[in-house]
C-alpha cells in the first residue's frame, strides 16, 4: 500500500482529500504546516508528499529547502497542491524538486487520485 | 554695372540675410523645442552614435553631456529586459530601427550612471534624407510610476485570485465528493442541483484563471516557450475538450487542411490558448444544430487558422469594440449569459505576445468568422 503524506492547512480541505484517497486505497497521514511534515518525512516514510505552499509556522518553499537538505537520497516523489498561479513560484517549487504543479481549486477527487496514482505507480 | 542690376543685386542680398536669419532663428526654435522635451531625448548619427542629447535625458541617467556625446549608446548606457537581463545591442531599439528602417517601440530598463534602474518606454525613429538614413531619434519616457502601479495591480490579482480560489477549493471538493457518491446515493434532483454547483464553480475557477492570465500579460509576465508543434493534434485536442458542449447544441464541427501543413514554432499553450477561445466562442454562440467550420491555410509566411460558425454574429456597430475589455455584445449575451467579456481581450494580448495577427468578419444572424495569422519560417513545410 502505497503511503501519501498530506501537507496542507486548511482542515476542510485537508479532510476531504483523506478521505478520498485512504478510500482509493492509500495510507494517509497528514501535517497542517511544513515543520510537521519535516518530522513525519522520516518517521512515516512516504512515498509522494502532497504539498501546499502558503502554511504557518514553515511554507512548503521552507520546506522543501529543509528536505532538500535533510532527504539528500531515495526521496520520495513530490506534488505540491496550490491556489497560487504564478510562473515565478511555479518555477521555484520545480527548480526545488517538484516533479508535478496543480492548481487546488481546480482538482476533482478523481483527478486527485488520478495524480497519486500516475506517481506512486 | 547699371543701376537697376545693383539693385538686384541688393535685393538678392537682402533675401539671403533673411532667409540665413530666418534658417538661425529655426535652428534655434529646433534647439529649444528638442531641450524642452519633457522626456529623455538624444539624437545619434548612423551609426548610433550620441549627436545631441537633451537635459530631461542626462537627469533621468545621471551622466553628463561629456560621458554621451559621441559615444555608442547601446554601449553607453546598458538596458534591461524584464527579466533584469541585459539587452543584446543587436535587440536595441536603436540598431532595429536601423535595421528596419521603422519606428521601434520597447519597454526596458536603463541602467543609471549610479547602478540604478529606470523603466522606460523607448520609441525610436528614423532621421531620413533624401532617402538615406542619417541618424535615429530616441525619445524615452520615464515609466516608474505605471510600472509600480503596473506592480501592485498584479500583486492584488495574484493575491485576490488566491483568497479566492481557497473557498473555492473547498466547494468544489465537496460538491464533486457528494456527486461521487461519498455520503450515499443521491435522488435526481440532488444530481442536478450538484451539477450547477459542479459547473458554477468550474465557470468561477476559469474567470479566475483569466484574470490571472490577463493581469500577467499585462504586466508582460507571461512566459514565452517556442517549440514544434504538431498544428493538427494541437487543434483536435482542443475540439475533444469542446465536443461535450458541441454534441449537446448538436452542432457539427468540421476541419479542413491542407495535406502537409508546415512545422509551426510557437508556444503550444499560449496558441492553444487562442484556437481554443476561438472555437469555444464559436460553440458558444452558435444556436442549436448550427456548424462550426474550422481551416488551416499558408499564405505566404503565415499560418492562417480560421472558424466560422452559423452564430448570432456581431452587429456592424460593435464591432470596433469585440477585443476590448469585459465587452460583451448584448445579442450574444442574451443568448448565452456565462461569458465573461474575457476571452477575446486576452486571445488578442496573447496574438501580440505570438506576433501574430487576430480578425474577424461578422454579420448580425448570419455568423461570424474569426482569423487567427501565425508567423511561421518561409521553408518550414
Amino acid at each position: 500500500m502505497s503511503k501519501v503524506l498530506l501537507v496542507e492547512d486548511e482542515q476542510v480541505l485537508s479532510s476531504a482529500f483523506k478521505l478520498v484517497l485512504e478510500k482509493a486505497g492509500y495510507k494517509v497521514k497528514t501535517a497542517s504546516d511544513g515543520m510537521q511534515a519535516l518530522e513525519l518525512t522520516t518517521a512515516f516514510k512516504p512515498d509522494l508528499i502532497l504539498l501546499d505552499l502558503l502554511m504557518p509556522v514553515m511554507d512548503g518553499f521552507e520546506f522543501l529547502r529543509k528536505f532538500n537538505i535533510q532527504t539528500p537520497k531515495s526521496r520520495p516523489v513530490i506534488v505540491v497542491l496550490s491556489n497560487l498561479q504564478d510562473d515565478k513560484n511555479i518555477k521555484m517549487t520545480k527548480d526545488l524538486g517538484v516533479q508535478e504543479y496543480i492548481v487546488k481549486s481546480e482538482l476533482t477527487p478523481s483527478s486527485l487520485v488520478a495524480i497519486v496514482r500516475q506517481h506512486t505507480a | 554695372m547699371q543701376q537697376e542690376d545693383h539693385y538686384d543685386l541688393i535685393t538678392v542680398i537682402k533675401q539671403l540675410q533673411e532667409s540665413a536669419k530666418e534658417t538661425v532663428e529655426e535652428r534655434i526654435k529646433a534647439e529649444a523645442l528638442f531641450t524642452s522635451i519633457g522626456d529623455g531625448a538624444m539624437v545619434t548619427d548612423e551609426k548610433g552614435r550620441v549627436t545631441k542629447v537633451n537635459k530631461t535625458a542626462l537627469e533621468l541617467l545621471g551622466f553628463s553631456r561629456k560621458e554621451l556625446m559621441g559615444k555608442w549608446f547601446p554601449g553607453a548606457v546598458v538596458a534591461l529586459n524584464s527579466e533584469g537581463e541585459p539587452i543584446e545591442a543587436m535587440e536595441r531599439p536603436l540598431t532595429l530601427v536601423f535595421l528596419s528602417g521603422k519606428t521601434v517601440s520597447q519597454k526596458a530598463r536603463y541602467v543609471k550612471k549610479d547602478g540604478g534602474q529606470l523603466p522606460v518606454y523607448i520609441t525610436v525613429s528614423p532621421i531620413v534624407l533624401e532617402d538615406k538614413p542619417i541618424g535615429a531619434i530616441e525619445v524615452f519616457r520615464d515609466i516608474s510610476r505605471e510600472d509600480e502601479i503596473d506592480r501592485l495591480k498584479s500583486e492584488f490579482i495574484s493575491t485576490a485570485s488566491h483568497q479566492l480560489r481557497t473557498p473555492l477549493s473547498a466547494i468544489n471538493t465537496y460538491a464533486n465528493m457528494l456527486s461521487g457518491g461519498f455520503q450515499g446515493e443521491l435522488t435526481k434532483g440532488q444530481e442536478k442541483y450538484l451539477n450547477i454547483i459542479i459547473k458554477a464553480s468550474a465557470r468561477m475557477n476559469e474567470l479566475i484563471s483569466t484574470l490571472l492570465d490577463i493581469s500577467r500579460i499585462e504586466a508582460g509576465k507571461i512566459s514565452h516557450n517556442p517549440e514544434k508543434i504538431d498544428i493538427l493534434a494541437l487543434i483536435n485536442g482542443i475540439i475533444t475538450e469542446q465536443k461535450r458542449m458541441a454534441e449537446i447544441k448538436k452542432i457539427k464541427i468540421t476541419v479542413q487542411h491542407k495535406k502537409n501543413l508546415p512545422v509551426v514554432i510557437s508556444d503550444p499553450l499560449l496558441l492553444g490558448e487562442i484556437y481554443s477561445n476561438l472555437i469555444s466562442n464559436a460553440i458558444k454562440y452558435t444556436p442549436k444544430k448550427g456548424r462550426v467550420d474550422i481551416e488551416l491555410k499558408v499564405s505566404q509566411n503565415e499560418l492562417i487558422f480560421s472558424v466560422k460558425d452559423t452564430g448570432y454574429g456581431i452587429p456592424a456597430a460593435l464591432h470596433n469594440r469585440i477585443f476590448t475589455k469585459f465587452f460583451r455584445a448584448e445579442n450574444a449575451a442574451r443568448h448565452e449569459t456565462t461569458g465573461t467579456g474575457l476571452g477575446l481581450y486576452l486571445a488578442w494580448q496573447i496574438a501580440e505576445v505570438l506576433g501574430g495577427r487576430l480578425w474577424f468578419k461578422s454579420r448580425e444572424n448570419v455568423g461570424s468568422t474569426f482569423y487567427f495569422a501565425l508567423p511561421i519560417e518561409a521553408d518550414s513545410t
